[in-house]
């Protein structure tokens, strides 16, 4: 038993126990608090089932929100007591019946699910996503274009389909959808019908790839399964070097040396890439470097090392940006007389949003769900409106009570005094309240 | 990976429990957290399926269903506090207006 079915079997159990607390509990407010965790753990079950943003959505709203109004109504009423009028039942016939439905319910449901009646196996795995890249400088052919020479351009098919017509150096197709498995390649000139490369690659469901073209002798294709976690992934296309090793390349203080800053611990062999590196903010000047080709990487003085052996990233990339999500082919292209030079180019990290992020969900809310979601908002609108008609009260006018309109144009004890012709004590005599002012603002 | 199954029952049993609060509590606030209880286990199986058929119309669904939910919990006891000041009860066996 894995540790997910582990964790939704506790959260499974834990929303049946806050459900049936908030049943049976007697104190509305205990009701609200069970079904906030209830909400909580069901928050939990859609994070399990690829759907963070309806698992924020749901505690910000349901959790949040919604539960508060519930807990302010219940205080604002004085409901929380629920017992009292539990003996002038208007329906006794009602709690067999209802039980009897949910048991139906409960069994009908389950033995539909058991008996295989509802489709419900392991989800559908969906086809992988590959796109191509040309990065290989196959010699050109000999015609000549405005004076220089014209690329050779091929044919590109995926299992006998035609993904690009004209798929030149330097290229980069669209994520193509290919069914898992075994998968043939093939790259044909469009000049004189040459079949190139054919090839194979095994592609896994749900993966997503890069296929890099590469090689000056050897060409061929070579995969590249897009990272786990985001950064920089560069991928070694540079047929003269066994492997790359990537650094930093920085000027020394008071002196001609240099130093190298080495990045990454790995060094990345022809037709790999390496983990997720970040590009840093401060100035970088990345190099790639043969390792063990310069002596000394901490303190370089020989100029002509340097040359021989770096391919230069960041003067081939002026675009990049701090902690940047990109893919970088470093490999060659050729000159128009014909020689090799290092070059570096940028391609998009990826490309597929995974299922269930927010900017899957916020597109199709924005674009497929337009209108639905303009009523939904005129419904919120609507409800707004409803809730002030209903509870507004007309205008709240306080009436003026008796006792205060009540003129004394003389004191009690003055009449009294008037009729008996004796005078009462004065510190007997009842006396009114001295007169205030309303105060203001209240 | 845990089975659509497993969470469409877990819903269904959920779904049962609210139904039960409906018809078996008096008090209508608690009605109406039973009510917010049975679009949620519903809510539940809609998010499961749609990772069943990586579809994520389902998901938006689910949106729909919560933002209908508020609006229907304010309108609702909105109602439940006017109620509460005419009949100073919220005891849904005391309310038979609509009796003939």
């Amino acid at each position: 038993m894995t540790v997910e079915i582990l964790l939704f079997m506790a959260v499974g159990v834990v929303t049946i126990v806050t459900a049936a607390m908030m049943l049976l509990s007697q104190n509305a407010v205990h009701s609200a608090l069970f079904l906030i965790v209830n909400f909580i753990g069901v928050a939990f079950l859609y994070l399990m089932l690829e759907a963070p943003f309806l698992a924020m959505v749901q505690i910000a709203v349901y959790a949040g929100a919604i539960m508060v109004l519930f807990l302010f109504v219940i205080m604002l009423l004085g409901a929380e007591k629920t017992g009292a009028g539990a003996n002038l039942r208007r329906f006794p016939w009602l709690a067999p019946v209802a039980v009897t439905l949910a048991v139906s319910f409960i069994i009908s449901v389950g033995a539909a699910l058991t008996q295989g009646q509802i489709d419900a196996q392991a989800p559908e795995a969906r086809d992988a996503q590959v796109r191509f890249v040309h990065a290989a400088p196959i010699a050109m052919s000999e015609s000549v274009e405005g004076g220089l020479p014209a690329n050779r351009t091929f044919v590109l098919r995926v299992n006998d389909e035609v993904i690009d017509e004209s798929f030149v150096f330097g290229d980069e197709t669209e994520f193509v959808e290919v069914a898992p498995g075994l998968v043939n390649i093939g790259l044909r000139a469009t000049a004189d019908g040459q079949d190139l490369v054919t090839t194979t690659l095994e592609l896994t469901a749900n993966s997503v790839q890069t296929a890099v073209l590469a090689g000056e002798e050897a060409i061929s294709f070579y995969s590249v399964a897009q990272p786990d976690t985001a950064g920089l992934t560069v991928f070694n296309a540079y047929p003269a070097l066994p492997a790359l090793a990537f650094g930093d390349l920085k000027g020394e203080l008071f002196d001609d040396a240099r130093r190298i800053l080495p990045v990454g611990a790995d060094e990345v062999a022809f037709g790999t890439a390496s983990a997720p590196l970040q590009y840093p903010a401060d100035f970088p000047n990345w190099v790639a470097y043969a390792p063990g080709s310069i002596e000394d990487v901490s303190r370089i003085t020989d100029a002509a090392e340097l040359r021989d052996v770096v391919v230069r990233i960041s003067e081939f990339l002026p675009e990049m940006r701090y902690n940047e999500d990109a893919l970088v082919v470093i490999g060659t292209e050729r000159r128009p007389d014909g020689s090799l030079r290092p070059t570096a180019t940028r391609l998009d990290a990826a490309s597929l949003e995974p299922f269930g992020s927010v900017r899957t969900i916020g597109g199709m809310l924005f674009i497929d769900y337009l209108l639905p979601f303009q009523l939904v908002a005129m419904l919120l609108l609507a409800a707004m409106v409803g809730v002030i008609v209903i509870t507004y009260r007309g205008e709240h006018v306080p009436k003026p009570s008796r006792a205060t309109r009540r003129k004394v144009a003389r004191p009690l004890t003055s009449v009294i005094a008037s009729q008996t012709g004796s005078d009462l004590a004065e510190d007997d005599a009842p006396k009114l309240p001295e007169k205030t002012e309303p105060v203001a603002g209240d | 990976m845990v089975p659509t199954e497993a969470f469409v029952i877990l819903s269904m049993v959920l779904f049962a429990m609210g139904t039960l609060g409906v018809l078996l509590r008096r008090n209508a606030i608690i009605v109406f957290m039973s009510v917010e209880l049975m679009l949620n286990s519903a809510n539940l199986a809609l998010v499961a399926f749609s990772r069943q058929w990586q579809n994520a119309d389902g998901q938006l669904f689910t949106f729909f269903v919560m933002t209908v939910a508020a609006a229907e919990v304010a309108v609702g006891l909105a109602i439940m506090v006017a109620i509460f000041r005419t009949k100073q009860s919220i005891n849904i066996d005391e309310l038979h207006l609509m009796e003939g």
